[in-house]
Order: C-alpha cells, then structure tokens, then sequence
C-alpha cells in the first residue's frame, strides 16, 4: 500500500530540513549569536511542522480500504433512486404522449404513455452526481431540481405570477 | 322482470339524453388558474383568471386588463378558445365589467377559421357594470376558435367573462403547445400501425401492439458497472477488479406502461482473480413463475440447476443464471490475469444479450441493476451481493458472520463487513477499475471522503472532471 497522502507529508519534512541544513552550513561559523537565533528558528519549525500534521484532515485518512469505517444506513450506491408523483392536468382532448424522463445529459430514462390529464407515479434511478432531470411531454418540458427529498411532486403548470 | 323493464328504460332514457345534448366545448375558470387553462390550449393575451368580486359563477373568472388605452380593436384584451369542431347553435356566456367609467366599453366576438379569417359575431358596448348573459347565434360547422375582446378608453375599468361555453367538440393538441401559451393546433389523428394506442413516430415497436417503449438503464448507449470483490466472506485487496462486468438494462413497457420484456446487455471487462466464478441476477419483484422465457443465458456447466423457462430452479424469486464459467464468454490473450495487468494484452469479451420475457405485463419489476451476484469459485450456495442486497434462497446464510462478514438477516444487513465495508460496487458510468493489486483508494483519491460521508459529498468520485480525483497510475 502506498498511501499518496503520507508521502506527501514526508515530503514537506524533507524539505524543511534540507533548507535548515543549508543555513547552518552558511551561517554558523561568522556568526555565533545566529546560532542562538537559528536554534530558536529550529524549534519553532520544528514546533510549526507537528502541528501541522495534527491538524492536517489528510493524515485522517484510512491507510487502505479496508481501514474505513462507514455509517451502517450507507449502502454505497452512486445512484439515488426518486419517485416522481405526476399531477396531470385537465384538457379537452384525452390526446395520448410519452412523458419523457431524461438525465442532465439528454439520457432518456422513462418513458411513460399518458395524457396530459392523467395523474402517474414514476420510479427513476438517477446517478447521485447529477443535479436536474428534465421532463416533457409534447412540447412542453421543465427541469427538476434533484435533493435530498426522493420523493418528487411535478407538474407542467407554472404558477401564474403576472397579475393586470 | 320488473329489473329488465327498469335496465331498459333506463337505458332508453339516457339515449334520448344523449341524442338531446349538443356536444359544447366549456369554460368556467374553476381552475382558477391560467397557466393550467393555458396547456388546456385556451389564450390569454393582456387578460388573467381571478377571485373574488371578479368572479361571476363559482370562486374565479377571466378579467381583463384595465380597457383605458384601447379605443379600438387593434390591440385588445383577449381571450381565445382552443379549437372547435364546430356545430351550429349558440355560444353563451356571462361578462360584466369591474366599474363603468371613462370613454366606451366593448366587448367584440369572433369567429377565426383554419385560414386565420375572422368573422365578427358580436360588437357590444357595455352600458352598465352588472352582469349580462349572452347567447351569440352561430350557424357553421367546422373548425373555429372564438375569440373574445374587450377594449375602450379612459377610466380604470375591466372586463370579466364567465361560464362560456361554445357549439362542438374540442379539436384542438395541447400536446402541441409551443411555449405553453395555448396556441395548439388542431389535432391530427396519429398514425399507429399496430392500433396499441401509441403514435408511429414515438412507438419504439410500431408494429408490435405488446409493446410501445424502450426504457434503459443508464441510457441507450451508456453502461454502468459492477465491480466486485471475490473472497467473501473475506476481505481482499479492494482492488474492485475481481469480477468488472459492465450493464445496460432494458424495461420494454406495452401502451399501458406495464413491462412485457426485460433486456440486458452485459460485457465483462475484469477478471482480477483466479476463481471460477458465476453471474446471475435476482429479481426480488419478481418469482420464478412470472418469467416466460429467457435467451441469451451462457451456461455449459452444471452449477445452476435451470427451469424451463430459464429461471433458476428451486428458487422464490426469479433468478436469471448469466454464466456459470467466465471462461464461457471471455477470450484471453495472454498474460496473466484478465486486462487487470498493466502492459498485458487485452482480452476480450463476447457481449451477452439476455432477453426475459414475462409471464404477464408487469407495473413494476424492480430498480436495474435488480439484485446481481456473483458465485464464488462454482460453490452454488456461496454468493456475493451489492451491499444489502439480499441473497437467493440457496446461499448458504451460515456463512454470515462469519470471516469479516458481518451480515445481519434480521436487520437486513448484508455483505457488509463490521465497518460496513462493502463487496461490490454499482458505479453509474462506465468504471475505469484500478490495476491488479492497487487499493481503490489509492487510485480514486475523493473514494474516501465519498464513503465516509455516506455518498454525500463527492458524488461523482469516479470521475476524471476535475484534478486531484485519481492518480491514473493505479487505474487499468
């Protein structure tokens, strides 16, 4: 196992004591008081590099998978799964469609035969990363914003917002 | 007897009704909202729907602008039906206006044919706010919207309309309704060969009236994958390359959205181990019995017992055996390994094309990828899940709890280890796997903060969108 994260701590040390390395062999003989001052310098870096490995939220990290722990409810999906509750609305001609489900990036996942009136309960798995599902039928198409929610209540009418 | 003459008469009576009502396309507004009346392929240009002390009938009605700049007709508040195919008779309706005041009032209606002709039918100017009932004559036949308009000048003024209601039968598509605002075209009837109910040009299976729609998990020309772990109930290197088989699942739906038949597409790109081991799929929606058929199975061996109709026997749930021996369906080309080995050939896999027909349509058959496993080195009753997925009725549930399982019938725990480590993995892309040997962590650098968020943050790990998300060394 090669952890990429403690190399990279193991890297910082190094260079660190490279440099102190290099002052002192500049420095020490001309000037005895910046041995003092050097010294101090040393337990300051010193001190400064602990702490930083402290709290460093890298160095939480497993070693290797089998070193995590995960939340019992967690069943490593990478999929969500969401039931949309269609609310048809009433028109005049029972003029049957497929209502398309389609991901953000124009998968189409659904397809469901229904008038525009009907009312319809839709079960869609949609990768976890993604953002919206669109939604159409005929002409008509509107975005869904996916959350936390898997439970989503959809219509094609808007509210009516511009009042004469 | 006396329930015949009864049933009989009934039945007359509700003819002659029948006979006696003119078909008329209606509105009243009770929807109280315009948006909704708009995909009903009604127009509403300058005029709304609204409560109150604007309604006439009922809780709501159309109330136009205020009629103050328009003292004639050349930019009205309007109101437009959806097409009629019309019939003779009478168009009625109630209006009113909010207040009297200012110049003259009117309220215009038209007849507007295919040809975008109008014809004017009523010019009336209001002399009172109250309310007045209209019947408007109207002697043709065809197909007409009828347009309403209210105008004048000065004053603050609004008119209102109610209850309207117009000879003939709606004619209009609303599934044809550009930008929702109402202007539907007439409906043409569709063409569909198969008379299933669904149009030709959205039918994927327009001469097969059993079946209407493809519908495909994760799309129909993407895969997923599964990748797998195969020392259960020990752990192994997590390397996820035991088993990587990539998926694409089919629900074929009929006009009335049940699913007749399931397909499945199935690649194996892994083989990072040298065990023997199987590949089915459970269907926990689904018994044995509900399947009809199933093609496309690669089984030479005797590891699975089948049905008939290609279900695994002695099983509750349906269990669609995929191969029995991997061997069965990959070509290796040397090396060692199956393409988990960095500088090895590449081997290749033969595609399986499983096709499950059901019993009967189906509303529901389940979530693809349903419930795959794999069998462990041609043990039958030792079997690897996806996390919590349940096992078939012949795993041997003995061996839960047992090496670093931790599984839990009771509480539905499975194929998780005491820190709820998984066996497998269902990755929604196609999976770029690590090499042989290299821990997943190691090449997929947010896997970690993925899992021990519990698949909040880092949604989308096994991407390569951004930097610092693999190290691509450790990746096959």
């Amino acid at each position: 196992m090669k952890p990429i994260t403690q190399t990279s701590i193991k890297f910082k040390k190094e260079n660190k004591v490279s440099i102190l390395e290099n002052n002192n062999k500049s420095s020490m003989k001309n000037h005895p008081f910046k041995t003092l001052f050097l010294a101090l310098l040393i337990g300051l870096t010193a001190t400064s590099c602990q702490k930083d490995e402290e709290n460093d939220p890298v160095s939480s990290r497993p070693n290797s998978f089998s070193e995590l722990r995960a939340d019992n409810s967690f069943n490593w999906s990478t999929a969500e799964n969401y039931t949309i509750h269609y609310k048809g609305t009433p028109v005049g001609m029972a003029v049957k469609k497929p209502l398309t489900i389609q991901t953000e990036d124009g998968k189409v996942i659904r397809q469901v035969n229904l008038a525009l009136s009907e009312n319809a309960v839709i079960d869609v798995r949609v990768p976890s990363k993604n953002e919206t599902l669109v939604v159409s039928w005929g002409t008509h198409q509107k975005t869904i914003a996916l959350g936390a929610s898997s439970t989503i209540d959809f219509t094609f009418v808007e509210p009516d917002t511009e009042e004469l | 007897m006396y329930t015949m003459k009864k049933l009989i008469l009934s039945t007359i009576t509700a003819a002659l009704v029948t006979v006696g009502t003119t078909a008329q396309v209606t509105q009243d507004f009770e929807s109280g909202s315009r948006n909704a009346e708009r995909l009903n392929c009604w127009q509403f240009w300058s005029t709304s729907i609204n409560g109150g002390n604007n309604s006439i009938n009922g809780q709501f009605a159309m109330r136009s602008g205020q009629m103050s700049n328009m003292p004639n007709q050349q930019n009205p508040h309007r109101l437009i039906s959806p097409w009629v195919d019309m019939t003779p008779g009478n168009i009625t309706f109630d209006s009113k206006l909010t207040a009297l005041n200012g110049g003259g009032k009117y309220l215009d209606v038209l007849l507007i044919d295919e040809n975008n002709n109008t014809t004017t039918l009523l010019q009336h100017q209001y002399s009172s706010a109250s309310v007045q009932s209209f019947t408007v004559p109207v002697n043709v036949s065809g197909y007409y919207q009828v347009e309403f308009q209210l105008y004048g000048s000065g004053g603050n003024s609004r008119g209102i309309i109610d209850d309207v209601s117009i000879p003939g039968t709606y004619a209009a598509d609303p599934s044809n309704n550009p930008n929702s605002v109402g202007q539907c075209p007439i409906f043409q009837t569709i063409a569909d060969a198969d008379g299933d109910g669904v149009e030709d040009s959205s039918d994927d299976y327009p001469n097969d009236a059993s079946k209407a729609y493809n519908n495909y998990m994760p799309g129909a020309n993407a895969f997923n994958t599964l990748a797998y772990e195969d020392l259960w109930p020990s752990q192994g290197d997590y390397d996820f390359n035991d088993l990587v088989v990539d998926y694409r699942f089919n629900e074929i739906t009929n006009a009335a959205n049940n699913v007749v038949q399931i397909e499945a597409t199935l690649y194996v790109r892994a083989i990072g181990g040298a065990l023997s081991n199987g590949f089915a799929i459970q269907f926990d929606n689904l018994t044995s019995s509900d399947i009809a058929s199933v093609t496309g199975q690669e089984i030479t061996g005797n590891l699975f017992t089948i049905s008939g109709n290609g279900t695994e026997a002695g099983q509750t749930n349906a269990v669609i055996p995929v191969y029995d021996d991997p061997e069965n369906v990959i070509n290796r080309v040397g090396g060692s390994m199956y393409n988990t080995v960095d500088g090895n050939p590449t081997g290749f896999s033969d595609t399986i094309n499983l096709v499950i027909a059901l019993s009967s349509p189906k509303a529901s058959v389940g979530t693809a990828p349903y419930n795959p496993f794999i069998i462990k080195d041609q043990q039958r009753d030792i079997e690897i899940h996806l996390a919590d997925k349940a096992p078939t009725d012949l795993a041997n549930t003995a061996l839960f709890g047992t090496g670093n399982d931790d599984s839990n019938v009771g509480t539905g725990k499975y194929y998780k280890t005491e820190n709820n480590l998984p066996w497998a993995l269902d990755v929604s892309s196609t999976f770029e796997y690590p090499i042989e040997g290299e821990d997943i962590i190691d090449g997929y650098l947010k896997f970690v903060d993925w899992a021990q968020s519990s698949g909040v943050n880092f949604t989308d790990w096994y991407t390569n969108t951004s930097a610092g998300y693999r190290n691509n060394a450790l990746i096959y």
